[in-house]
This record gives C-alpha cells, structure tokens and sequence, in this order.
C-alpha cells in the first residue's frame, strides 16, 4: 500500500495531530512567553475534550460529570508529586502512605490515569446499564460526590482550600506528547469493532441489542478509557497550575468542555479536537480584547466578564444556526481525499453478492 | 416527640421548596424535552426584581417580580428555543446552560459579584409556638405557596382546554400538532407557566436568605433538576414528589448523620440519587410518554 493509503486508514489521526503541533509550534514561537500557561492550559482542555469524546461521542451518552475523573486525577497526581516534606506538613493526618510516596513526573501521570480508571469501574457497573438523560444525571451525581469528598477530606485534599506545591514541570511539549497518544488511541478505538459496536448502539441501542451486542460491556470499555485520559488530563493540569481547589475542577470546567464538543460536533473526534482549539483561541482573543486594546483606532473600553458574555452569545449562535456543530458528524480525512478505493476497502475484497439484485421470494424453510 | 415534630415541620418546609423547584424545571421539560438550566436565573431575576424594587408597597413587588420573570421566560422561548426547537437533546441542554452563563454574566457586570441583602417582609419572620413546635410564617406561606400553585396547575391542566392541549404535546409533540394544537402557543404557555413558578420561588428564596448574587439560581436549578429527574422527568406529579422527597432527605440526613460526616450529607443525597436511578432510571413516577417502548 502507498504511503497515502497507510495514513488515509488512520484517519483522521494524522490530520489533527498536524493541526496540534502546528498550532503548538506557531504560538509558542510566534507569541510571548505570557501566553505560555494559555497554550499549556489549552493543550490540558484538549486532552480533556478527547477523554470526553470517547465515552460522550461513541456511546451517545453525554456524562455530565466526566470531570469527577479529571478532578481525581488531579489530586492522585498532587499526592504523587509534592515533595515529602512539604506533605508532611501540608497532609497533616493523612494515611502514611500517601504522604510518603513520591514519584517522577511520568510514571505520576499515568498512575493518576489509572486511578482515575479504577474509580471509573467501581461505578461503571451501575452506570453503563442506564441511557441518555438518567446516565447523564447519575453521572452528575458522581461528580458531586467527589466535590464533596474533595471539599470536605481536609487531611488528604487540603478541603475548600485546596491543594498546593504541586511542581510545576508540565510544559507544551509534555501536552502535545500526551496530545498525540489520545488522539491515536481515541481513533484507533473508536475504528475498532468494539468502537464500531457502540457507534452502532448509539444510532439505534435495542437494533445493536437485537444483533448479540453486549452493550454494556462496550461501553464499559469507553467509559474506562475515557476516564483514564481525563485522569490524565487531571493530572496534567496539577502539574501545570501547581495549586488548585476542588472548585477549580467542578461546573465551569464541565461546562467549557461539553461547550467544546458540542461546538465541534460531538459525534467526531475532528468536531471534538476542532471545538476545543476553537474555543481556547476565541476564549483568550475574548480576554484579550477585554482589556480594551486600541481596535482601528478606537479605545474599546474595558468591560470585566466581557469575555465570558460574548462566549456565551457565540456558542448560542453557532449552536442556533448549526445544531449538529460546526464539523457534524465528519472527520477531517484529508487524507482521504481523492483515493476512492481507499474509504471502503470492502469493496475490492468483498465484491458485492450475487442474486442481490433480483428481489425473489426468500426461501421457504421447511 | 416535640423535636420530631420540629424535625417533620422543618423537612416539609424544605420538600416544599425543593418541589417548587422541581416542578419548574419539570414543567418545561414535560411540553419541550428541554432541561432549562437558564431556570435558576429565572429565580435570580426574580430576586434582583425584589431587591430593586425595594422601597414599592409588597403586592406591588410581587407583582412586578412575576411580571419580569414571565417576561424574561417568555422571551427566553421566543428568541433563543424556538430556534433550535428541533435539535437534539443535548444541544438544548448546552443551549441552555450557554443561556444561563451569559445572563449571570450580565446580571454580574450590572450589579457586581457581591451579594446584595434583599427583605420581601418582616412578618415573614415571626415565629409561632404550636404544641412546643416553632414555625415561621414563612414555612408556612412556604408549604402552602406550593400546594396552591400545584392545585391551580393541576386544575389548569386538567380541566381546561389549553391544559389538555399541553399535555397531549408533552406526550407526543408531532402527534398533538397534527391533531390542531398551536405549537407556538403550547410552549409559550408552558415558559410562561414555569416564569410564574420561578418568581414564587425567588420570592420565598430571598425571603429565607435575605441575599441575591448572580448565583442564587444555580443550586435551586440544581436541586430541581435532581429532584425532577429522580422524581421521573416528564410527570409532573413525579417531579414534585421527587423535588420534594429530595428536601426531605436533606434535612432527615442532616439530623440522622453523625457529627462527622455531617458534612458529608451531599455526598450522601446523591449517593441516594444515583441509586435511584440505577434501579429506576425513569424516575420514581416515569411518565407515559418516556418509557421505551421495545
């Protein structure tokens, strides 16, 4: 097979990769060192739309409180970081062995991932048994109960407080990195039989059923997963702020991110990956203009929250006037583009099948 | 028995409350499918009504909050769902909750993020010793605030024409259409209906806390939306029941909780939310329109 051929059956990885390190590469070189945390940020909030993207955009079931995992990734990879001396002080109370174990940045964030998962499957017995609006309520549900643990456990989590002295060490390399694997896994999962399986119960849940599908077990597959990248996220996002509170990772996060995929398109990785970077870059053009720049001349005034309405007004009116996202249900498979026998291999392995065109009666069966 | 009967009299002041949000929240989603987070800034609206009016005589305030409120419900429909009546349900939710954002955000660069105190009445205040029991008049006017307005809303679909109309288009929106009923008119109604609701509840809200913020609608959306759904979205009956089995459980945790994990009682009520709907994911009383049917 050509090259093409190769890359056009991974799409869309390719293509929203190159999109992610271009736009990575161009603004940290092209913009000052004062947009450094927005890039890492907006890397962390991609991560996160991907995570989400998994279990939301395969299953057709939205979880409203997907952060609930971003937020115990958060604080997994906290206690895995701060320096011992520090927790000592900070975790007075805690179990000891959460205040002695230290480990590097790495392995940190992937154990934060899998701590993240853990839970994800502790309650993924209940939860992948219900559909649309209960699941998303129940999921809400989980979300709650982990603010409240998080606001109230003050040995582990430090309470409303929050947390701090997290080393700082994620940079926009280290995203990017984590950037790239999401997106590979999400596309390699989601071209999958069993990312198949659950697209297909997602169009029609009881047709799936009626075939043999487990559909449980599929989603329990995405909704772990999905859990584990927004560990990760969590984790990333620790290591980027330093110090966070249980307020931090709750509504505006989950807004911002189900703002970013419905934006995009919920049902593709490109509209996920595409409404997340959109949103980050229009978020921080908001915030830039908020503080009243000279614009042609005229001396905008500054308005505080200005940001926040104009973001409201323009996900209204791209939700109004297109409903399915800006992308809909396409991926961006350039790749793709021109090579017919390349979309549906099928085709020239599986010609199509005699007698399909003649509509006789079926076989009487004796 | 008198602290019992203090403990009953004080969770059946809160499910009153809760099912008063509940049932807004509800009320919209029964004619629309649409959860409207951009509720709870409906109660705020309210409450910053009561606040800015707060030299005029009281029936006047009310009044007047009512008419804001149904105004702004109204408009909501008009010029921001009608649009995308026909998208998916999660698009309204996000369109809603954008809705919500924004106009918090407004009512915050207007007025400021700092709550701002706000008295409805001082009568409101005055406790009554009943049988060794101490109740406001405000839970009173509370419990019964919610039991005439569930009445009235009872009547009002159930006895008249126009109510019938909003009840064949929460079971069946296309079906109801092709038999004659407005569309436009049905969901209207229903916002303007679930306006007079949310002023209700911003009144006796601000009554109980004496303060209005941007935020003041968000947990009473929250807590609506949880108690509708437990409750069984799409039944109105349910959405109150579970609003108010919800206020119930808040309070009845917070006295049977140990000190310890009193702070802990969210946890708990959601723990009991999720359970609920892991056995029964319709809700309490599911409605007959929002079973599958296989």
């Amino acid at each position: 097979m050509t090259v093409r051929a190769v890359l056009g059956r991974l799409s869309p990885a390719p293509e929203l990769i190159l999109i992610v390190v271009l736009l990575v590469v161009a603004s940290s070189s092209l913009l000052g060192k004062s947009f450094d945390t927005t890039i890492r940020l907006g890397l962390v909030y991609l991560l996160a739309a991907i995570g989400l993207f998994v279990f939301a955009g395969t299953s057709g079931v939205m979880p409203f409180g997907q952060v609930a995992f971003m937020a115990i990734g958060a604080y997994a990879a906290a206690i895995f970081r701060i320096p011992v001396n520090v927790k000592s002080f900070e975790m007075d109370g805690a179990p000891s062995f959460l205040v002695s174990v230290h480990l590097p940045a790495v392995v940190a964030t992937v154990l934060a991932g899998a701590v993240a998962a853990l839970c994800a499957g502790v309650i993924a017995v209940a939860l992948m048994r219900m559909s649309g609006l209960s699941a998303g309520l129940a999921s809400f549900a989980v979300l709650v109960m982990v603010q409240v643990v998080a606001s109230n456990w003050t040995e582990v989590t430090g309470g409303t407080a929050g947390i701090t002295g997290v080393p700082r060490s994620m940079d926009a390399v280290t995203g990017t990195a984590w950037v790239i694997v999401a997106v590979v896994v999400a596309t390699a999962f989601a071209a999958s039989r069993h990312g198949l399986r659950l697209r297909a119960s997602r169009e029609d849940e009881v047709a799936v059923r009626s075939l043999g599908v487990g559909v449980v077990g599929q989603r329990t597959m995405a909704f772990l997963l999905s859990a584990f990248i927004m560990g990760v996220a969590g984790a990333l996002y620790a290591q980027q702020v330093g110090s966070f509170q249980p307020s931090s990772l709750y509504l505006d996060i989950t807004f911002l991110l189900i703002a970013m995929l419905i934006i995009g398109g919920f049902t593709s990785l490109s509209g996920a990956v595409v409404g997340s970077l959109g949103l980050t870059i229009v978020a921080e053009l908001l915030r830039q203009l908020e503080k009243g720049p000279d614009l042609f001349g005229l001396d905008l005034p500054s308005i505080g929250g200005l940001r926040d309405i104009a973001l409201s007004v323009l996900m209204l009116a791209v939700l109004v006037l297109r409903p399915g996202g800006l992308l809909g249900a396409s991926e961006l498979c350039w790749t793709r583009l021109g090579l017919a026998d390349n979309v549906s291999t099928d085709r020239s392995v599986n010609p199509p099948m005699e007698g399909v065109h003649s509509h006789a009666s079926p076989p009487t069966s004796p | 028995m008198t602290p019992l009967l203090q403990h009953v009299s004080d969770a059946a002041t809160t499910g009153a409350l809760y099912a008063l949000f509940a049932l807004g929240i509800g009320m919209v989603f029964g004619i629309m499918r649409l959860v409207n987070i951009a509720h709870g800034e409906l109660i705020m609206i309210g409450g910053y009504t009561l606040v800015l009016t707060s030299s005029w005589p009281l029936a006047v305030r009310l009044l007047m909050t009512v008419f804001m409120v149904v105004t702004v419900a109204v408009l909501m429909e008009a010029v921001v769902f009608r649009r995308v009546r026909a998208a998916t349900a999660t698009t309204l939710l996000v369109v809603s909750f954008a809705l919500s954002f924004g106009l918090q955000n407004v009512v915050q660069a207007a007025f400021g993020a700092r709550p701002r105190g706000a008295v409805v009445s001082t009568r409101l205040g005055t406790t009554w010793m009943l049988g060794g029991v101490r109740i406001t008049v405000l839970s009173i006017v509370t419990v019964v605030t919610t039991g005439v307005l569930l009445v009235l809303l009872a009547f009002f679909l159930r006895r008249t024409d126009f109510g019938i109309w909003m009840r064949a288009s929460a079971e069946d929106f296309g079906a109801a259409r092709m038999m004659g009923v407005k569309a436009n008119s049905v969901v209207a109604t229903a916002f303007a209906i679930s306006g007079v609701v949310a002023a209700a509840t911003s009144i006796l809200l601000v009554s109980q806390t004496g303060q209005v913020s941007p935020t003041v609608g968000v947990s009473a959306m929250l807590f609506g939306l949880v108690g509708a759904v437990v409750g069984g979205l799409g039944s109105l009956p349910g959405g109150v029941l579970g609003g108010f089995l919800l206020g119930v459980a808040t309070v009845v945790l917070q006295i049977i909780l140990p000190i310890g994990l009193r702070p802990y009682r969210d946890f708990f009520v959601f723990a009991a939310v999720f359970a609920v709907l892991a056995f029964r994911p319709g809700g309490l009383i599911a409605a007959a329109g929002s079973r599958t049917r296989v």
